[in-house]
């Protein structure tokens, strides 16, 4: 079984481009047909995976091989999960470094930046319309992304913070609407 | 000889513990601390901006979450196979520590656990929006590059395309007009 998760979650990661939420479709389906877990079971692992910080893909294998085989299993899967995508970086940054110079190269790193800037604000949009907002939430985002523009040593504090002031926030919201 | 080595392991551990620290951040995938990575990366001389631009075009288009793929190069970059093992390891030793830790805190502390995912979410865009910001501002006068973003941004929230096609047709685009 930890040799089996293991594998799994190597091929997942070896053959998926695109980042971790293009992998998770993908380890569903192979966890359901090699009769490892069940959707029920997974989907509740995706609620977690989720609200854990760190990568989509990583946190699925670590909470997967938890389950399924314990310690042992979230090690075994969580490795084959880091594998592929470490030799590949490696492999690339060792080209890179040879043909930095070269102008189609350069050309082609600057362009698909481009295409990265334009998918960030997309996932910033996906993200924000999931929200439900209100006026204290947008202030509270405006206000925290312009003090992290100026300085981003204290962004552990505006993190927390903004976190604090939304829970108490929402809980006074909360009983003032029971009441 | 003995301080030189000292120096070099002082200057690691450095490097190592910034990715743990912003692991702690890497809520919602990746995207929110690649901000903060580029801030702490050119702060500290690990890589300068152009060189930021090519590791995230790199990380993005190998497999693997971008945010680890990131600090497996820096790693790689600054210190060869260790450094890329250790940045790669701490970077996702946040979620573990967490998870493994909430189960034990969950017994003392009770909270209302769809206020808390909710004010997480506000947290998290707060960052994905610093992290596109970052990323756009200093190529607001690009205007080839703020072109690719925006159509990028289109095909993304408009249709199921998988981006990583967009950003490789943006990439060969690159290649021949940017080059």
């Amino acid at each position: 079984m930890i040799f089996n998760l293991f594998w799994m979650f190597l091929k997942v990661s070896a053959l998926t481009l695109g980042g971790g939420y293009a992998m998770v479709p993908v380890m569903d389906k192979q966890l359901q047909s090699r009769g490892i877990m069940i959707e029920k079971d997974f989907y509740e692992i995706l609620t977690i995976a989720q609200s854990l910080p760190g990568p989509i893909a990583f946190n699925v294998a670590l909470l997967c091989g938890k389950k399924v085989a314990g310690i042992k299993g979230a090690f075994a899967s969580t490795l084959g999960v880091l594998i592929p995508p470490f030799f590949a970086i490696v492999l690339a940054a060792s080209i890179i470094k040879k043909y930095s110079d070269n102008v189609y190269v350069k050309g082609f790193l600057k362009g698909s930046y481009g295409a990265v800037i334009g998918m960030v604000g997309g996932v910033l949009y996906k993200m924000a319309s999931k929200q439900e907002w209100n006026l204290f939430k947008v202030i509270m985002c405006i206000a925290g992304v312009l003090i992290l523009l100026a300085n981003k040593d204290i962004v552990v504090m505006v993190f927390l913070l903004v976190i604090i002031l939304n829970y108490v926030y929402e809980s006074k919201k909360g009983s003032r609407n029971d009441a | 000889m003995y301080m030189k080595v000292k120096k070099e392991v002082e200057m690691m551990l450095k490097m190592i513990l910034i990715f743990f620290k912003i692991g702690f951040l890497a809520f919602g995938g990746g995207w929110s601390i690649v901000g903060l990575m580029q801030e702490e990366m050119i702060k500290n001389g690990y890589l300068s901006f152009a060189q930021f631009t090519e590791a995230v075009s790199i990380s993005q288009m190998t497999p693997g979450p971008v945010a680890v793929n990131m600090a497996t190069y820096v790693g790689y970059r600054q210190y060869g196979i260790i450094g890329a093992v250790l940045n790669t390891v701490f970077l996702v030793l946040p979620p573990v520590i967490i998870l493994f830790s909430a189960t034990i805190l969950g017994k003392f502390i009770k909270v209302d656990k769809k206020k808390l995912f909710s004010s997480l979410g506000i947290a998290t865009v707060i960052l994905v929006c610093l992290t596109f910001l970052q990323m756009l501002l200093p190529n607001v006068t690009e205007y080839r590059i703020i072109i690719v973003a925006f159509i990028t941004f289109l095909l993304y929230i408009k249709t199921k395309i998988d981006p990583i096609y967009i950003i490789l047709g943006a990439g060969f685009l690159g290649a021949f007009i940017l080059g």
